[in-house]
């Protein structure tokens, strides 16, 4: 096959369509910040667990040698955020991100906070998700209208989960529920069922966000067990989040809430579609188990699951990518999603995505996707002014 | 369940079928209705396989209902015949909701478990993928498979 390498044509008209980064993380500064959230009960530990959110309980974690994580904290040292975890500040995002790349918006949450969703108790958990979401919401999405907001909840504990999010949502920024893919069961079965639900009643997406498998109480980060590196780790989880999607579509998540969304961050997407022939097949045999699913699970997965472009490996040439994806359910899987600040954050200009996609899909995964996405979220189309959903916003 | 292999040749013998076109089937197409033996020979539960020319068709018994249909799976070509009589959850609206119905009249493929109506030979989860089915009529005690017009399953008399 011959592949050309000229540039993209739509690059060029790009530039007029709003883009929207729906993953990018920000962070507290002090640990201090948190405490006028958290109830005095919960003030020591907070501020005695390193960086005030060491799992804490039931601790299950390998010791991996990671190669960069000192330059992840030297980032953080200096003047710029860029390669830092997070951003500790709306302003230092706006300066650094939104303006410095000409983002309309950006979909914000705190990086490591579904980790409390690993921990062995509960109600710290609990305790700890309000305090985050309260701090993000008067923190960031109060200082600026260009961000909308993220709900963490401890999934340990479904009603108190249910409760925080119908609380968080009376902020009309607030568009997703965040869900680690590390957990104790895929996200299918009936005990997470009342967290989509509101979620779907709130019109909230909810993101599954990769990087705590294998964490606190949850599962290996492979079926078959303990991976040895970080290296075999980063690639072999995946198998994670693929038994979260099957179990949502088979146990009819979406036939239940047939508005939701559910995104995939940090999971990548090249390996969904072969997964989708072998679901497909499946089905055919076995649709008596799961009667409620009448369409093949390609078509479910198509419509209902989107997948941030961030940790896409950037495939050579690119058209195969696409071609790919085309495949088994549309082109419609991706949005643009940066992970920023992270050290291999894509701004829209860098993101193998954005410059490879065929013209057509360039509105989808700039901005079109993830309005689809999370019904809340609104831009308006000519000017820089963002607003929520027409809901109070009273908290 | 035992399933009854019939050695089948086109010109009628007085141990495999007999067919009602013993001059065109010589010329290699298929004679209009074969007579695959006595009814009383396959009781209620049971089936016979036979093969027409290059074709196999199995003849099932459900509860005194004649199935005949194309022993040959669309999916890799198993002999869809050969698989177990079952029943199906319908197309549900709601999670949660089962409903098991088409008891005895769906045939799982023996390779990938597919699903069949004996009824209609259409697959359950795609109508539009279908077997072929034939009628079956009984004549003086003895079970014709109609090869030339389509249909599914005829009541005995
Ligand atoms: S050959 Fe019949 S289901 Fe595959």
């Amino acid at each position: 096959m011959t592949t050309t390498t000229t540039m993209n044509p739509s690059l060029t008209t790009a530039a007029s369509i709003p883009t929207i980064d729906a993953d990018v993380h920000v962070r507290w500064q002090a640990d201090e910040d948190i405490l006028p959230y958290l109830s005095a009960t919960w003030h020591e530990r907070w501020l005695r667990a390193p960086g005030g959110h060491t799992p804490a309980g039931l601790v299950v974690r390998p010791m991996y040698y990671d190669p960069d994580a000192a330059a992840y904290s030297a980032a953080m040292q200096g003047p710029g955020t860029v390669g830092a975890a997070a951003f500790p500040h709306p302003d230092v995002l706006a300066r650094d991100w939104l303006e410095a790349h000409n983002l309309a918006a950006a979909v914000i949450s705190c990086y490591d906070s579904p980790l409390i969703a690993t921990y062995g108790d509960v109600d710290y958990p609990v305790e700890v998700a309000r305090a985050v979401n309260r701090w993000i919401t008067d923190r960031f999405l109060e200082a600026d209208a260009r961000l909308f907001g993220s709900i963490t909840v401890a999934t340990q504990h479904v009603e108190e989960a249910v409760r925080e999010i119908h609380r968080a949502a009376r902020h009309p920024r607030m568009v997703q529920v965040l869900l680690p893919a590390g957990a104790r069961m895929p996200y299918g079965h009936a005990h997470f069922r009342p967290i989509f639900k509101a979620a779907a009643e709130c019109g909230l997406a909810v993101a599954i966000v990769s990087g705590t498998e294998g964490m606190g109480t949850s599962n290996p980060p492979t079926p078959s067990g303990w991976p040895g590196t970080m290296a075999e780790m980063r690639v072999a989880r995946t198998s994670v989040f693929t038994a979260h999607l099957t179990s949502l579509v088979t146990s009819g998540a979406f036939v239940d809430f047939p508005e939701l969304t559910v995104l995939g961050m940090g999971t990548g997407v090249a390996w969904l579609p072969p997964y989708l022939w072998r679901f497909d097949k499946n089905w055919k045999a076995l649709r008596s188990e799961c009667p409620w699913l009448r369409e093949l699970p390609s078509e479910v997965v198509g419509r209902h699951f989107r997948f941030g472009s961030g940790a896409i490996t950037p495939v050579d040439p690119p058209g195969e990518f696409w071609r790919l994806l085309r495949s088994v359910s549309g082109s419609r899987l991706v949005i643009h999603a940066s992970g920023a600040p992270r050290w291999d954050a894509q701004d829209p200009g860098s993101s193998f995505v954005l410059s490879s996609a065929p013209a057509a899909l360039q509105a989808w995964i700039r901005s079109e996707g993830a309005l689809a996405a999370c019904p809340r979220m609104r831009i308006e189309q000519n000017q820089a002014t963002l607003c929520g959903a027409g809901t109070s916003g009273s908290r | 369940m035992k399933t009854e292999t019939a050695s089948a040749t086109l010109a009628g013998t007085s141990s495999g079928p007999r067919s009602t076109a013993d001059e065109t089937s010589r010329s290699g197409a298929l004679p209009d209705s074969i007579c695959v033996g006595a009814a009383a020979d396959i009781p209620e539960g049971g089936r016979r396989i036979v093969a027409v020319g290059k074709i196999s068709i199995g003849v099932f018994n459900v509860g005194g209902r004649w199935y005949a249909l194309r022993n040959f799976c669309p999916h890799w070509g198993a002999e869809l015949c050969r698989g177990r009589l079952t029943g199906t959850n319908a197309p549900a609206a709601r999670t949660g909701e089962y409903n098991w119905g088409q008891v005895g009249t769906i045939l799982r493929c023996p390779w990938h478990g597919w699903e069949f109506s004996l009824e209609s030979g259409r697959a359950v989860f795609d109508e539009r993928l279908k077997v072929r089915t034939y009628p079956v009529t009984l004549r003086d005690g003895e079970l014709w498979i109609e090869l030339r017009s389509k249909g599914g399953a005829q009541e005995t008399e």
